[in-house]
């Protein structure tokens, strides 16, 4: 997680850093600069927490295949790459990686479905051995990976239009940060859509309050966990997909995020969807600030330590959610 | 309409209540009465499917439903008012009105329901959990109203509120007796409500009925033997 993280931000604060020096405009620049690193990183651990702040966040499941989720998204990336470099003509190439967003959800979706039923629906009282057996999938999943694509890791070729970057004055925005920025605001938007606005939204909602009285008012509590442990799978695929953005992938790919991806469920307030964007920008910006000023190992000691202190002051995370108990 | 027949069930180990046979028919109101702790409660959530019985069959439309899951027979038209109210706190009121409109029958909220309590109109936006207990317990009944439920399981729906909204409830009660088909089995401790209510009256303690009669031959002494402590 460490060499991804520094590999993400890292390379290019660095770089940067000493041009800006040198040409003499370490002031507002340097600021937007680390500012942008802070909310890109920010929407990178956005787009990885999303699914689990479903699937853990709302439904309490300690999803240790997670991660695994998220590298079988990044995988059929790289497939419908292969598939498009063979069979598609070359000016269609860089269609591969819209269509793989869609494809990496629904596959991952289906995934995590066959999971629920298999698996986890009936595990939902013993949460210990919930974890284990999710561990154990995730194991499975990952030799899977291996036993398919080899254990070295394999890269996807960015689409055309995300190489090179958006020139702000003397500072470059690279295309693909700004991809999956956007990419986190679509994912996060379409998430409270779905869950304020709509009916299937409002049943998974009702039941996650008080399951057994939505039960008694006719929601098919069963349906609801399965829809929801899917969607929150399904966004894992997303993430991975994004994943390929940033580097190569390899079957440990989901194990380097996953950890990131709790921090910011927890550090948010389990069960609390704003909480992951506040735990995920709050992490990102910290992050890069400490980065800035000492370097990726240490910056990434100081943010853990930040989160151990804040976790002592508010132990539910950012967002609580209050309401008036129920007399 | 609904059959209860040698109906066995409890927590685990305990059985609350044994050997239990009720009946109720079509447009009838049946009340329950009982010291706390004697199993009314148990009683209902078996009828709604919360507790599986260990014993006995339920039948409802001479259909057995003991063993389908409480959203079926919610979806078969039965309504569950619980004790406590169980409202879902972070949604809001027209939010948890509309989770009424689950069971099926019915597509939109009826007027009728903000006829009965013009407060879950004027409250909608605002959380469930925000209102007070009474107010929950009136926002607990619509929601089991708005699909329209042929059956209605009342479980002490006037129990720990405040005196104008209790006789706002009743006045809901005895409205549904008469102006529609529903029958009710509902739970009470206030013997005139029940006698101005209801069509047969049940008295249960430890778990077994130990009176029952129509209403117009109850015995107040006798029912009230088992009510004081």
């Amino acid at each position: 997680m460490v060499f991804i993280i520094k590999e993400v931000k890292g390379s290019r604060i660095y770089v940067l850093l000493p041009f800006l020096m040198r040409k003499g405009l370490f002031g507002l620049n340097e600021i937007i600069i680390t500012l942008f690193n802070g909310l890109s990183l920010g929407s990178i651990l956005l787009v990885i927490a999303l699914g689990l702040a479903i699937t853990f966040g709302l439904m309490n499941v300690i999803n240790m295949a997670h991660g695994e989720l998220i590298m079988v998204g990044a995988y059929i990336t790289y497939v419908i790459q292969n598939i498009f470099m063979d069979y598609a003509p070359a000016a269609y190439f860089d269609l591969y990686f819209i269509i793989s967003i869609p494809i990496a959800m629904l596959v991952a979706a289906g995934i995590g479905m066959l999971l629920e039923v298999s698996l986890i629906r009936h595990l939902y009282k013993r949460p210990l051995d919930s974890l284990l057996a999710t561990w154990g999938v995730g194991l499975v999943l990952q030799q899977l990976a291996r036993s398919i694509f080899g254990a070295p890791n394999v890269g996807v070729k960015s689409p055309s239009f995300l190489s090179g970057g958006l020139s702000v004055g003397s500072i470059t925005l690279p295309y693909s940060r700004l991809f999956i920025l956007a990419l986190s605001i679509i994912c996060l938007i379409s998430i409270f859509y779905y869950f304020y606005r709509t009916a299937s939204g409002r049943r998974v909602r009702a039941v996650m309050q008080n399951r057994q009285m939505a039960e008694c008012l006719g929601v098919s509590t069963r349906k609801v966990d399965m829809l929801t442990f899917a969607i929150g799978s399904g966004f894992a695929g997303v993430a991975g997909c994004a994943l390929t953005l940033l580097g190569a992938i390899g079957p440990t790919i989901g194990t380097s995020y996953i950890i990131d991806a709790f921090m910011v469920v927890v550090v948010g307030g389990v069960g609390a969807l704003f909480g992951a964007v506040a735990g995920a920008l709050g992490i990102g910006i910290f992050n890069t600030i400490f980065e800035f000023f000492t370097n990726a190992t240490i910056g990434k000691v100081l943010i853990f330590l930040l989160i151990i202190a804040f976790l002592q002051w508010r132990p539910s995370g950012l967002v609580t959610s209050r309401s008036r108990s129920l007399d | 309409m609904l059959t209860i027949q040698g109906v066995e069930a409890g927590y685990e180990e305990s059985m609350v209540i044994r050997d239990m046979n009720i009946e109720v028919k079509q447009d009838q109101v049946i009340c329950v009465m009982g010291r706390n702790g004697v199993g009314k409660t148990t009683l209902l959530k078996t009828i709604i499917g919360i507790l599986q019985p260990q014993k006995g069959d339920i039948y409802y439309n001479s259909e057995d439903i003991t063993r389908i899951r409480p959203s079926q027979r919610a979806q078969k038209g039965i309504g569950y008012v619980p004790q406590g109210r169980e409202i879902f706190p972070k949604l809001s009121v027209y939010e948890n009105l509309l989770l009424g409109l689950e069971a099926g029958n019915e597509t939109k909220i009826d007027k009728k329901v903000y006829e009965y309590f013009p407060i879950l109109k004027d409250f909608a936006k605002r959380n469930g959990g925000d209102l007070s207990g009474g107010q929950q317990q009136q926002l607990a009944i619509a929601r089991a109203l708005v699909s329209n439920p042929s059956f209605l399981l009342l479980d002490e729906p006037t129990e720990g509120i405040q005196p104008n909204i209790v006789q706002e409830i009743q006045d809901v009660i005895v409205d549904i007796k008469n102006s529609s088909h529903t029958s009710m089995i509902l739970v009470e401790q206030n013997l005139d409500f029940v006698k101005s209510v209801a069509d047969y009256l049940y008295v249960i303690d430890h778990g077994s009925i130990v009176y029952e009669n129509s209403i117009d031959q109850v015995d107040d002494e006798a029912v009230y033997r088992y009510l004081s402590v």
